[in-house]
């Protein structure tokens, strides 16, 4: 396994060690708006174990993914705000 | 047709391929019951799978730290996987189908498993109550922001203040506090002399005054507060501060996370599906944890939030039961007994008052996070049907597993959201179902 994850955040590129989660990557980097609410408010974790779907972002093209559950993988492309 | 698997397989973790579509004892959970009931039905040679939501095994309280195993879950697994058991990670039980199968989800994918026994493991989720700010980014669930820490989310400096109920506060405060997090408040909701009265009942079991001592140990320096609860938190997109109330007297305190916790409550989502009977928010299991329904046993917290011993000890009661091995599960009741009035006095001294909690809401309070319905839209509503209609609340992502304790809490509802699947899943997920042919 790589020593170091390279993978992006809304076109930006970051690193990560081996076995972050997204949710934990994406909260490292400061990114507050997971998802935007149906009020349009900005969601991030709750729970940190795939209950309350509150840190679900767009990985490689698929939406709605809970990123507690993810682990980052090189190459990864995360999408935030939907 | 966009192909989530193939497209996801370059480059997401990737659980092992399955190999078998066929077990004698399917455990759902990969948790220390599950892996307990496990460790026991193999012991008797039985064919055993187990199958867990995470990425990783070891549930909540054994969760791996940057996907390593915890040193007891990694010995558990291993030996497991000696004894042939098969073991997959990240896969979802989604339904249950007839002719004793579930649908499971796994890398994009839906496949039925088809068992002879199956024992639910599913253990126990935190409990949320809501109140004004709950909603903001960087309010979290005192396990929850365990759970991230563990998943590499780097909390040094922060200013932490956790709050909330129970034991788990002390245990989590000092987890952040080892991990470089600035902990600057411990905010109790219990009254001191209940905490005293609880302490004197923990001497009587062997261990735990021990436990009790390390931990108080490794918190020195956090300052403490008893009869103490969490009233709103503020900030702008993101948590400043929070109001605490201590002892009817409210301060401001500046903070960057708050770790909030409760009780924890029995995932009851896969042994609903079951059709297995309930009791008291609970799974109503016999003393060999047998369900309601046949060849479907149930094990942990789903029984009773009692902690990692009474779950480690139902585990193995569970495996063996599946096994068909009444004698060797009968030598573990008396101590699953004695465990089961402990873990019920425990229950009885951090019981919070609904009314105490009801205190906080206002009408704009968020009630249902995945909809934002507030309070005020549901709180003259006459059940948790009625809210659902009129207001969608319990209808989004989450398909009511935060908002339905929470109006369980709020009004005494009854939340009645689960049903197949049991995540939402996509078109291509059931489209790319395997049969068991292939």
């Amino acid at each position: 396994m790589a020593e170091i994850l390279r993978y992006k955040i809304d076109g930006t590129e970051h690193e990560a060690s081996p076995g972050t989660t997204v949710a934990a990557a994406l909260l490292n980097v400061g990114v507050t708006a997971f998802r935007i609410s149906v009020s349009g408010e900005p969601r991030a974790p709750l729970c940190g174990m795939g209950i309350c779907f509150d840190c679900r972002v767009t990985i490689d093209g698929v939406s709605n993914v809970r990123s507690c559950l993810e682990p980052v993988a090189d190459g990864m492309e995360i999408e935030t705000g939907g | 047709m966009y192909d989530l698997a193939s497209n996801r397989s370059q480059t997401a973790w990737r659980s092992k391929p399955v190999a078998k579509k066929k077990t004698e004892i399917l455990v759902i959970g990969g948790g220390p019951a599950g892996l307990a009931a496990a460790e026991a039905a193999s012991s008797h040679g039985k064919q055993v799978t187990v199958i867990d939501e995470n990425p990783a095994f070891g549930g909540q309280i054994w969760r791996a730290e940057k996907s390593e195993l915890s040193e007891k879950a990694k010995n558990l697994v291993e030996a497991l996987e000696k004894n042939g058991v098969e073991m997959i990670a990240s896969c979802t039980c989604v339904a249950s189908l007839p002719d004793k199968r579930i649908l499971a989800l796994s890398n994009g994918k839906t496949f039925p498993i088809r068992y002879d026994k199956v024992i639910i493991a599913t253990g126990a989720r935190e409990q949320f109550v809501p109140f004004p700010g709950w909603t903001l980014p960087g309010v979290f669930g005192a396990g929850g922001l365990q759970a991230l820490v563990k998943g590499g989310y780097d909390i040094s400096g922060k200013r932490i203040v956790v709050a909330g109920t129970g034991p788990l506060l002390l245990a989590v405060a000092a987890y952040l506090k080892k991990k470089g997090g600035n902990v600057i408040l411990i905010a109790e909701r219990t009254d001191l002399l209940s905490l005293i009265g609880f302490g004197l009942s923990a001497l009587r079991v062997p261990g735990k005054w021990r436990e009790a001592l390390e931990l108080r140990k490794e918190i020195r320096g956090i300052s403490y507060m008893t009869s103490s609860s969490v009233l709103w938190a503020d900030g702008n997109g993101k948590l400043s501060r929070v109001t605490i109330t201590n002892d009817n007297e409210e301060s401001e305190i500046e903070c960057d996370l708050l770790a909030i916790g409760w009780h924890l409550v029995p995932n009851l989502e896969v042994p609903t599906l079951f059709g297995c009977d309930l009791l008291a928010c609970a799974v109503n299991a016999d003393e060999y944890m047998r369900t309601s329904v046949e060849d479907v046993l149930s094990a942990g917290e789903i029984n009773f939030v009692g902690g990692l011993e009474l779950s480690l000890i139902e585990g193995k009661i569970a495996g063996h039961s599946a096994a068909e091995n009444l004698e060797a599960a009968r030598g573990l009741l008396a101590k699953r007994s004695r465990l089961l009035t402990f873990a019920s006095s425990m229950l009885n001294t951090f019981l919070t008052d609904p009314e105490e909690l009801r205190k906080a809401v206002t009408n704009d309070t968020i009630v249902c996070r995945c909809e934002d319905v507030p309070y005020g839209r549901v709180k003259d509503l006459k059940g948790f049907n009625e809210a659902k209609l009129e207001t969608r609340l319990g209808m989004g992502q989450c398909q009511g597993r935060v908002c339905g304790s929470a109006c369980e809490v709020l009004f005494g509802w009854e939340a009645n959201s689960v049903r197949p699947p049991l995540v939402p899943l996509k078109i291509s997920e059931l489209a790319n179902f395997e049969t068991e042919n292939k």
